[in-house]
């Protein structure tokens, strides 16, 4: 068993150097990889600056971006094409859709509203860079990531089934799916000793204030 | 517990440093909110009958703090909750910490490295009935520390290598001493775009858990599989992660188990209103039932937002869990007494004395072989923007436990809340 356990982590360790290794390696010839940004690098970089990555594994993949993203109700015109490059109207939607502002847009069917209601409130769509830094954290993110992690089978990133007083499966529920720290047997068992221990019945009171 | 400290006094360098660099090019990004809640709760034991019921009130606020850099991102986020309970005599408050750090570095357009941390610090009071202490102080320490290097070999093709390091400690010597933990996650996933809207991959896992406890619940869990992402259309997607799954659990009564294991998980937009995501996944995995080391899990999950104006919003969401139970799963030393109540009462009844103290015989390992619990679990809530500074929401949680193991029990939750960012 320990020189299967020494094997995988030594295989993982040598992964982890020689992928190190060539990354480093590839910095020098990036130039055939530099162009306009895809859809899929812009969910990586929005999950960052709406606070949702915290939701999903380190590293995720570009489908899990994507996947939040579409359930915090941010998409480009036509739905995400993670290998299409970003256009200005999608940038525009996805920029205002972030920010829940949708509804403020004038006429919500035209992508040049969009683009004009950014440009009344001052914010840049000039790149992709500018327009992700006018961007804040969502305050009410949707987390299907309670249900969806909790349901995984990979031990990457498979979470607990809710967090302490979580408006999904806060609290306690966490000691039913996750960790409960004492069983029904403890409990049944000192319920049991208990019962053999004669208790003390305290006296009643003869005057209101026990005297 | 030093390695606990040495990882949160890393992590606070990790994040203070860049940041402190980040402030001269723009001031820190802040951002707080606060919400308040009134809730209702049934059953707040947990009990399957003469349940105790109470209303409480929870404060939780939030501070987070984001960098976003060229190359680099970093987001931490605080969140302390504090509870107060109107009827729970044995402890009326509750304080929570919830901390998540994310770290993100892109080394080149091929080679990035991401960091996540993950610690909550929550409070279960002690219970005390008829003068007798039933349940110690089970306040907890989690933490999660993920670590992932991704390589894009060609353009079509990537490669992580991840790791995860998990750790559970009890403040109680009586509960740690049967459930903390240390679990130790490596993986190794190659991508491979076969056509641009769908995806191959191949995924190694290798898992081994050290649990603290005198009997032996450590295991090693090796998975090897495939996984599958497909963009049916633009508003469909669909992962799908197939393969075979090994644990050695190191003193169990069998030392092995395996299985196939699956998981598949569908985001799906039918409007621009509404998003829909459900999925399911069957694998082994771990217990909390003592002193199981293992159990087969199938989770089903289904998940629904909708927006009925652009002010409100509707969300539902529902789980179910089984749980099935092997008595090879249980570890070589366990005696009748170690057993769930409620298994003793089925399988041994009226035995006692030094008899619950021997080793389990093949009769009473095979009798708990074909034990299962099943979890449900709802929540519906709604939530109204009335400005862009405040939300009002109203919510319902309902969670039911149908076990052969341990107390059945049903429990609804009932809120409203306020949340405003400041």
């Amino acid at each position: 068993m320990r020189t299967i356990r020494r094997a995988v982590f030594l295989a993982i360790a040598a992964g982890f150097l020689w992928a190190a290794g060539s990354g480093a390696a590839q910095q020098t010839g990036t130039a055939g990889l530099t162009r306009g940004v895809t859809q899929a690098e812009l969910a990586q970089l929005l999950v960052n600056v709406l606070g949702l990555a915290r939701f999903l594994p380190a590293s995720p993949s570009d489908i899990e971006c994507i996947q939040i993203l579409m359930d915090n109700n941010i998409s480009p015109w036509g739905g995400w094409k993670p290998e299409e490059l970003v256009r200005l109207n999608d940038l525009a939607r996805v920029v205002v859709q972030a920010m829940k502002r949708q509804s403020e847009v004038e006429n919500p069917d035209d992508p040049q509203s969009y683009i004009d209601f950014l440009n009344s409130i001052g914010v840049s769509i000039g790149t992709v860079g500018e327009a992700v830094d006018s961007l804040a954290p969502l305050a009410e993110p949707v987390a299907p990531h309670v249900i969806q992690l909790a349901a995984t089978t990979d031990p990457l990133k498979k979470g607990k089934t809710g967090e302490p007083d979580e408006t999904e499966y806060g609290t306690d529920m966490e000691f039913v799916a996750g960790v409960r720290p004492v069983t029904y047997a403890e409990v049944v068992r000192v319920i049991r000793e208990a019962e053999f221990v004669p208790q003390k019945k305290k006296k009643k009171p003869v005057t209101p204030d026990g005297e | 517990m030093k390695v606990v400290r040495l990882a949160l006094a890393a992590g606070l360098v990790v994040v203070f440093l860049p940041l402190a660099s980040s402030g001269s090019e723009g001031g820190l990004p802040f951002r707080i909110f606060n919400r308040l809640r009134l809730e209702y709760d049934d059953n707040i034991r947990q009990e399957e009958e003469n349940t105790d019921e109470s209303w409480k009130i929870i404060e939780e606020a939030e501070f987070s703090l984001d960098a976003n850099l060229d190359d680099t991102f970093l987001g931490l986020r605080y969140r302390p909750s504090f509870v107060w309970w109107d009827d729970r005599p044995e402890d009326e408050t509750d304080f929570h910490h919830a901390v998540d750090l994310v770290f993100n570095h892109k080394f080149s357009p091929r080679f990035s490295l991401g960091l996540k941390d993950t610690l909550r610090r929550a409070e279960l009071p002690e219970l005390v009935e008829e003068g007798r202490v039933v349940r110690e102080n089970n306040d907890y320490l989690y933490n999660s520390f993920e670590g992932g290097l991704t390589t894009v070999l060609q353009p079509d093709t990537r490669m992580d290598f991840s790791g995860r390091y998990l750790t559970l400690r009890y403040d109680d010597d009586d509960v740690a001493d049967r459930e903390d933990y240390d679990i130790y996650v490596a993986g190794l996933t190659i991508y491979h775009n076969i056509v641009p809207e769908s995806s191959i991959g191949m995924d190694l896992r290798f898992q081994t858990a050290d649990y603290k406890s005198a009997l032996n619940r450590d295991s090693d869990d090796y998975q090897v599989g495939a996984a599958f992402q497909q963009v049916f259309n633009p508003n469909l997607f669909a992962n799908l992660r197939v393969g075979y799954e090994r644990k050695d659990l190191d003193e169990a009564q069998g030392d092995i188990q395996d299985t196939p294991y699956g998981e598949i998980s569908v985001t799906f937009l039918p409007s621009p209103a509404t998003r829909l995501t459900g999925g399911a996944g069957y694998s082994l995995f771990e217990t909390d039932v003592y002193p199981f080391g293992n159990q087969t899990r199938t989770r089903l999950f289904a998940n629904l937002a909708h927006d009925l104006t652009a002010k409100i919003s509707v969300y539902l969401s529902g789980i179910y869990t089984k749980g099935d139970y092997d008595g090879d799963d249980l570890p070589q030393g366990a005696t009748l007494r170690d057993l769930p109540a409620k298994v003793i009462e089925e399988i041994a009844p009226g035995v006692s004395g030094a008899a619950l103290d021997a080793p389990l015989t093949d009769e009473f390992i095979d009798a708990v072989s074909d034990k299962s619990e099943d979890i449900y679990q709802v929540s519906a809530r709604v939530t109204y923007k009335v400005n862009r500074a405040n939300w009002l929401e109203a919510g319902w949680q309902y969670s039911k436990l149908d076990s052969d193991l341990r107390e059945d029990f049903e429990r609804n939750r009932i809120h409203v809340g306020w949340k405003l960012r400041l």
